[in-house]
């Protein structure tokens, strides 16, 4: 073994161990992300491709890299998705099967689930991110790969509609004031 | 009330709904096992040279690496992301999925040698055009691949100049180039009518 393959030895146990220390700051976060967004035997899956591709993509971590980890999370779910939206497809035409949903309803509140499902993709995604991910706009831009001002200005809007979906559902729906509020 | 008051009764609510509320949290063990599981793939590991990095590769480095998808955009590369890399079994056309995302930083002039650290260079005709995507079929592979179609995702904010959507043309031959999934600008991808860009690939891969 000559110099160079020691130094690249010596670069690849530090690349481990600082590889490490990341996916234990957030495995858990990630795993929470991917348990709102799908069932958890693909939650389990993606986890293991994100980590993976970070570990791949290891020299674009940034210093905080979960919002990094977030994205390539997203798109390893958009991506399984969509290849089990084609299995399903092809599955379908031999035996009905249980089509698992992309995305879990918020629970014990019915009527914020029915606002959030009427809500376009894009709106209900960013406001998971900001309510139960906790990201600022600019996490939230690492995450969807757009400007920090779109993130803002995309989030307050979504903000808005649900409010608005909100409102027309109680209005609509007014007899059932148990499920209304920050139920815990 | 505040202008925040709102915000903050929307916040409660969510989080309130969250369906992670009750996850228990994993076990050392399961993480260890990830950990390993990510890190055993040593023929993509940090540090390795992009020349040796692709040549070396065994068939089954490209299975693993077909399975593992890949995405995302780094702050301030070019991208595409490569994630089925390889056939799919028994689901129609075989894809490679690529991602163009937002330009940022100086190019390097064109030249054989940066094109030969592209891990995914191919020949192909434009079949599909949307304000998303753009669906290629592969007509010539000289790097990566090789699949029947070339999906790429377009990332709002910017695309190389040779690849803006309103330059594309259903039906037109196209070189791309990609590196890490990213699609490559910078004079290394554009419509195969160049004879420049042409003879660039020809020398790269030829």
């Amino acid at each position: 073994m000559d110099r160079a393959d020691t130094r690249a030895d010596n670069g690849d146990a530090a690349a481990r161990a600082r590889f490490e220390e990341v996916v234990r700051e957030i495995h858990e976060p990630l795993r929470r992300f991917l348990a709102r967004r799908t069932d958890a035997a693909a939650a389990d899956d993606v986890l293991a491709e994100t980590l993976l591709v970070c570990w791949r993509r290891y020299d674009e971590l940034p210093p905080e890299p979960l919002p990094f980890a977030y994205g390539v999370a997203r798109l390893c779910l958009a991506n399984a998705q969509r290849g089990s939206r084609r299995q399903r497809r092809l599955a379908g035409r031999i035996a009905a099967v249980d089509p698992p949903r992309d995305a879990p309803d918020p629970v014990g509140d019915d009527r914020l689930a029915e606002a959030m499902a009427g809500l376009p993709a894009r709106d209900a995604e960013l406001l998971r991110l900001w309510a139960w991910e906790q990201l600022t706009p600019g996490e939230i831009a690492t995450v969807l790969e757009i400007t920090a001002n779109a993130a803002s200005i995309r989030l307050h809007r979504a903000k808005e509609r649900l409010r608005d979906a909100l409102r027309k559902i109680d209005a609509t729906g007014g007899h059932d004031e148990t499920t209304e509020g920050g139920r815990r | 009330m505040t202008d925040h008051a709102p915000d903050e009764e929307l916040l409660t609510r969510l989080r309130a709904a969250d369906p992670a509320s009750s996850l228990p949290p994993a076990g050392r063990e399961r993480v260890a096992q990830l950990l390993e599981a990510a890190m055993s793939d040593t023929a993509t590991r940090p540090h390795e040279s992009r020349e040796n990095g692709t040549h070396g590769r065994s068939p089954l480095t490209w299975l693993v690496a077909a399975a593992a998808v890949v995405l995302i955009a780094g702050a301030g590369v070019f991208g595409l992301v490569q994630r089925d890399h390889g056939p799919t079994p028994g689901a129609g056309p075989s894809v490679t999925q690529l991602r163009a995302s937002r330009v940022s930083g100086m190019c390097v002039i064109p030249n054989t040698h940066v094109l030969r650290l592209q891990t995914v260079a191919f020949r192909g005709t434009l079949v599909t055009l949307t304000e998303r995507a753009a669906t290629f079929r592969a007509t010539h592979w000289y790097a990566g691949g090789p699949t029947d179609e070339v999906t790429v995702q377009f990332v709002p904010g910017g695309l190389p100049e040779t690849l803006q959507a309103r330059s594309l043309a259903v039906g037109h031959d196209y070189l791309v180039a990609a590196g890490d999934g990213f699609v490559r600008g910078c004079g290394l991808t554009g419509p195969a009518s160049s004879p420049k860009l042409l003879r660039l690939y020809d020398q790269a891969f030829g």
